[in-house]
């Protein structure tokens, strides 16, 4: 099968649910937070505080097709690299993040709020990071359900240990005014994705 | 024995694994620091003993008349008509009964307010630091002179607050549950002080008190994770493909679906409960000469953590049965996150319908009891509403044996499935 046919299935089958969530997410996110005339910090609540979990939805699922133990042996035995698969998932669902990210931080410029990019960067490095702690945990145990839940756990430890969490922490613009780690943060996730690549592919063999 | 498979499954699952982690993790950073010194009897003479909410006519009236004229001229009034904060623009007509309102409670005039154009609501802002940060920077708000006529009373200000909170849509600043916390907070005196001491040292008999203050630590992860430890064992079923061999079994649904309930309940209440005994441990020797209650932490974990553990587990297995693990974690996610952030206040702010009980505090013993009713109706209401939700799940599962229920799609459940 080649490879934008591959990608088309996956889209289909796997992705679209999980999108639907994460724009679900979105979606409810006014509802639990106001989003009009908010200032710098202010608005940064609503897309540090919530939409994260967007990142939750989107990144956790990518290994779970394949949790069925035959499905698995069937697209293992296939031609096409399983992983590489995997890898378009990742880059897929990372685009569909930043989209949802970029198309909220719109509306909210649109509803009078003082946002500026570095709320979108912000806003997508916490996304990222939440969704890349679910997607380790998820990827290594070969459990989505257990992936979810690290995801889960990584933001209830953001709202007892705060700052204490040094450039991890996500709530770092809302909570402190702090901006500058952001980018840490979106390389510390890209680092970590592929180290499990790596070791994924080291089990493989 | 079915009981004791279904324990040894969680106990050696990840999610357990995670769950245990989480709890103890929670327990380490946020408990334990409190347990490591006693407080002090309040001495006298400080400059500075915290703050307390009295019901202070000359101190709530011109508060709470800034507060209102802030809003109205700002365009819109900050509001939680169901828990969750939010802005509300009021309409021409319903703003204009608003500057009524105030034209009373100050004498400013509509059309002054109108003209008023230096209008600065201050507060806290957050200017650019200059090296890519924010800085904070507190303001002071610009308003016209407010001056309360002598001939208002306080009944009829109330009774002004009270209809412009209606107006707001209720659940704003002026609500009478709210008012007084808002805009009468005066500096606690060192007889305030010792008050609050000695009600956690006599009525608590201390541990009452840090009983609170552990349920209000953990309710917040066990109030969400036991949903994934359910989800997952009763996803393990479908992913094995075993599902229909047990629908083969001779077992009855409501034995399989009680006795994996109770399991998933038992072993994720066993490590909150060891942990109360092990803080009971430390304040009762941390406090040894004020004769602690070494019962009152251990016992509060069951009545206020055990409805969430067993709501969240129930609502895992229902959801999972009804359509898929993905449902069941958003489902739970949205109800603990909506009941977290909507939190108006950390200290005894309990309603009928609270998920996630807040009391973060050693002191403000007479605020919990205020509430103790609503606490102890919220309790009972997810116990029975997790008693449902198993009977329901019973109810689909045996269906589900006969071969004759498909409540959501084979489709989705097959895209969902976690």
């Amino acid at each position: 099968m080649s490879f934008p046919k591959i990608l088309s299935v996956n889209l289909k089958h796997n992705f679209l649910i999980h999108f639907l969530l994460a724009v679900a997410v979105a979606i409810l996110t006014p509802v639990v937070f106001s989003i009009h005339s908010l200032d710098a910090r202010a608005a940064a609540q609503p897309i540090e505080m919530l939409l994260p979990f967007i990142g939750t939805i989107l990144l956790t699922p990518v290994f779970l097709p394949e949790q069925n133990p035959e499905i698995r042996d069937v697209i293992r035995s296939k031609k096409t690299d399983y992983l590489i698969v995997c890898f378009f998932r990742v880059i897929y669902s990372v685009a569909a993040m930043l989209l949802i990210t970029g198309i909220f931080i719109m509306i909210m410029k649109y509803c009078a709020c003082k946002i500026t990019y570095q709320h979108l960067i912000g806003s997508f490095a916490s996304s990222l990071f939440l969704g890349t702690i679910g997607f380790t945990v998820a990827g290594l145990s070969n459990s989505v359900s257990a992936g979810y839940m690290a995801s889960m756990v990584y933001y209830s430890a953001n709202i007892g240990l705060k700052d204490k969490l040094g450039i991890c922490y996500l709530f770092s613009m809302y909570g402190g005014g702090n901006f500058s780690d952001k980018y840490l943060l979106i390389l510390l996730s890209v680092m970590i994705i592929a180290i499990v690549f790596v070791i994924l592919r080291k089990l493989d063999n | 024995m079915l009981f004791l498979k279904e324990c040894k499954k969680i106990l050696f699952s990840l999610t357990f694994v995670i769950y245990l982690v989480a709890v103890v993790g929670f327990y380490i950073t946020q408990f334990r620091p409190d347990e490591r010194e006693a407080l002090e009897q309040p001495m006298p003479g400080l400059a500075d003993y915290g703050t307390i909410a009295k019901e202070i006519p000359e101190i709530l009236m011109p508060a709470a008349a800034d507060g209102l004229l802030t809003e109205y001229l700002r365009g819109y009034y900050t509001a939680y008509p169901i828990g969750f904060i939010k802005k509300v623009k009021l309409s021409e007509k319903k703003s204009a009964r608003i500057a009524e309102i105030i034209t009373e409670i100050t004498g400013i005039s509509s059309q002054e307010l109108d003209e008023f154009a230096d209008f600065d609501e201050g507060g806290m802002t957050m200017m650019p630091d200059g090296n890519g940060g924010y800085m904070p920077v507190i303001k002071e708000a610009v308003l016209p002179e407010v001056h309360i006529p002598d001939t208002m009373t306080y009944e009829h200000f109330r009774e002004l607050m009270h209809e412009a909170d209606k107006i707001i849509g209720g659940g704003s600043q002026y609500a009478d549950e709210y008012i007084i916390g808002n805009f009468s907070l005066v500096p606690k005196t060192y007889e305030d002080a010792l008050a609050d001491y000695q009600a956690m040292i006599e009525k608590d008999r201390v541990t009452g008190a840090y009983a609170r203050l552990f349920c209000d630590y953990m309710g917040i992860v066990v109030s969400i994770l036991p949903v994934f430890a359910a989800a997952a064992l009763a996803n393990a079923d479908k992913k094995s493909r075993m599902e229909q061999l047990i629908y083969a079994r001779k077992i009855s649904s409501a034995k399989l679906i009680g006795t994996r309930f109770s399991a998933l309940v038992i072993t994720l209440t066993v490590p909150v409960i060891l942990l109360a005994f092990m803080a009971s441990g430390s304040i009762s020797e941390l406090y040894a000469q004020n004769n602690p209650d070494f019962w009152a932490i251990p016992t509060m974990t069951v009545y206020w953590l055990l409805p969430n553990i067993l709501f969240s587990t129930a609502l895992g297995m229902a959801m999972t049965e009804i359509s898929s693990p993905l449902m069941a974690i958003f489902l739970q996610g949205v109800l603990w996150f909506g009941s977290v952030m909507s939190s108006t206040s950390l200290s005894g702010a309990i309603g009928r319908f609270t998920l996630v009980c807040r009391h973060n505090s050693l002191s403000d013993r007479d605020v919990f009891i205020e509430n103790l009713s609503q606490f102890a109706f919220s309790r009972i209401f997810y116990t029975i509403l997790a008693l449902v939700m198993i009977a329901l799940t019973t109810w689909i599962y045996s269906e589900k044996r006969k071969g004759g229920l498909h409540v959501i799609s084979k489709d989705l459940i097959r895209k969902s499935k976690a």
